[in-house]
């Protein structure tokens, strides 16, 4: 088994603590351990309390929801480097998602309880923890606002559907309808234009 | 003496050779010249295609720029002239205009890393730039094709996207928004791809493709990763009637997309895509 010292230099190489001060590393050690996942494994259960976050270390991990009927939906597939949960951090803790491992998953895992002691009794740790969760936590949220958007979709306009649907085409009007029609703009123009001057 | 120039607004006609059906609703036409002569292209252009007794639509080339002989076009059934277009057989005549607008800048990349990254059917307008990229491989650095879909079955060239995969000297990234089937692949927003893809920021330049609210999302997060505004080039749609900037239709703030565009350098426009219904 790995000692603090070897876990603390792993913690030290994930892009997600790149350049975390070695004394907060040391404290992040404490809570951390090596885990495998054999496929489908859940690393979070929807609902059941979520006891640790996990840094993917290599293989695939499955966000998904299960309904109750039917099979269940990836909503996002995460890989190396990326953080799985967060629900360690926010109350009830309980799992808002679940998280399966597709194949097989290097992580380390970081105890959830153990790891809100050391923030409670060092704020250093606590900020820089909130400092690194809260952008992955709003990349995924503007990420699943994009997703909810259907952006490659048949219902999202876009300026290729402003193509003229020349279903009934106007006919086409004489020359003296359209020499009508220009002296009448110029007309109603004129009027626009004395109401403008007209104004204080 | 000399022979005049030929009107480019007057069309010529070419011939349907292939139909292919891409996906449920886009499809890509295969024509050649009726007059039997070369067509010539930039990656990332685009004609101005006629269905004879309907009307006209811009539509970008999906082709390879190396390949004269005919012209690719790529694009989906969304109004009256595309659903005509979709309804042309092998043997059909149609009326092309063009080329025109702007390129994808691929001969100033060279010695760079290349990272395209596509949304739906914007990977038709990067595809003569990728063909291009591949025919000319040993100019670049690492060249990667970010892509994201609807759903699996909304996977635009899959065979493409197989054999640039199987290359040793590209990486392809395809992502869904939703999961379909039995599909093992990534799930998530083609912004997440471009955040892990693996390229030298400070070497690449990335061309973006696809609806306008992800090709803002993807430059921002090519600018995230540290790709300066100026090394990222977005390619806009707007209606566009004469090609040439004269008739107005395709006003973009201060552009013409049809004659300074459709392919932007995105510090010039990126203030823009934040404009409401601009």
């Amino acid at each position: 088994m790995a000692g603090t010292g070897d876990l603390s230099g792993t913690i030290g190489a994930q892009p997600f603590f790149d350049g975390i001060d070695a004394e907060l590393r040391d404290l992040l050690a404490g809570c951390a351990a090596p885990m495998d996942f054999a496929d489908g494994d859940a690393l979070i259960r929807t609902g059941v309390i979520a006891r640790a976050f996990y840094l993917i270390r290599a293989g695939e991990v499955e966000v998904m929801v299960e309904p109750p009927a039917g099979p269940p939906i990836v909503l996002e597939t995460l890989g190396p480097g990326d953080v799985v949960g967060w629900s360690w951090l926010v109350p009830p803790h309980r799992g808002a998602f679940t998280a399966r491992a597709r194949g097989e998953v290097e992580a380390l895992a970081f105890d959830g309880a153990c790891l809100l002691g050391k923030m409670e009794a060092h704020p250093a740790l606590g900020f820089e923890m909130l400092r690194r969760f809260v952008p992955v936590m709003a990349h995924r949220l503007s990420a699943a606002r994009l997703q909810l958007l259907d952006l490659y979709g048949p219902d999202v306009p876009r300026p290729e559907m402003l193509e003229a649907e020349p279903e009934e085409p106007p006919p086409a009007p004489a020359a003296a309808g359209v020499r009508a029609e220009a002296e009448a703009a110029k007309a109603s123009l004129a009027i626009v234009k004395n109401r403008a001057e007209d104004e204080p | 003496m000399n022979a005049p120039l030929p009107d480019p607004m007057l069309p010529r006609v070419f011939r349907v050779e292939k139909v292919r059906r891409e996906l449920s609703d886009t499809f890509t036409l295969e024509v050649v010249a009726v007059d039997g002569g070369d067509f010539a292209f930039l990656p990332g252009q685009f004609n101005l295609l006629y269905v004879f007794g309907v009307g006209a639509i811009p539509i970008s080339i999906s082709g390879d720029p190396a390949d004269r002989s005919r012209i690719v076009h790529t694009t989906r059934a969304v109004g009256a002239v595309s659903r005509a277009l979709n309804g042309l057989t092998v043997g059909d005549e149609l009326g092309v205009t063009g080329p025109f607008g702007s390129m994808w800048p691929v001969e100033a990349a060279y010695g760079r890393d290349l990272v395209f990254v596509a949304g739906g059917v914007g990977l038709a307008p990067l595809r003569p730039a990728i063909n291009f990229a591949m025919a000319n491989r040993d100019r670049y650095g690492r060249v990667l094709v970010l892509y994201g879909a609807r759903t699996p079955e909304d996977i635009l060239f899959k065979k493409d996207l197989a054999r640039w995969r199987g290359r040793f000297d590209m990486d392809v990234l395809v992502t869904v928004d939703r999961a379909t089937g039995n599909w093992s692949g990534s799930v998530g927003v083609v912004t997440n791809l471009v955040l892990k893809g693996g390229f030298d920021p400070q070497q690449a330049t990335a061309f973006v493709c696809g609806p306008e609210v992800m090709m803002r999302y993807g430059a921002q997060a090519l600018e995230k990763r540290g790709i300066g505004r100026k090394h990222i080039w977005v390619s806009v749609e707007r209606n566009m009637k004469c090609g040439c900037g004269l008739c107005g239709h395709c006003q973009w703030g201060p552009y013409f997309v049809c004659k300074d565009g459709p392919v932007f350098r995105y510090d010039r426009v990126a203030e823009m895509f934040s404009v409401a219904e601009l």
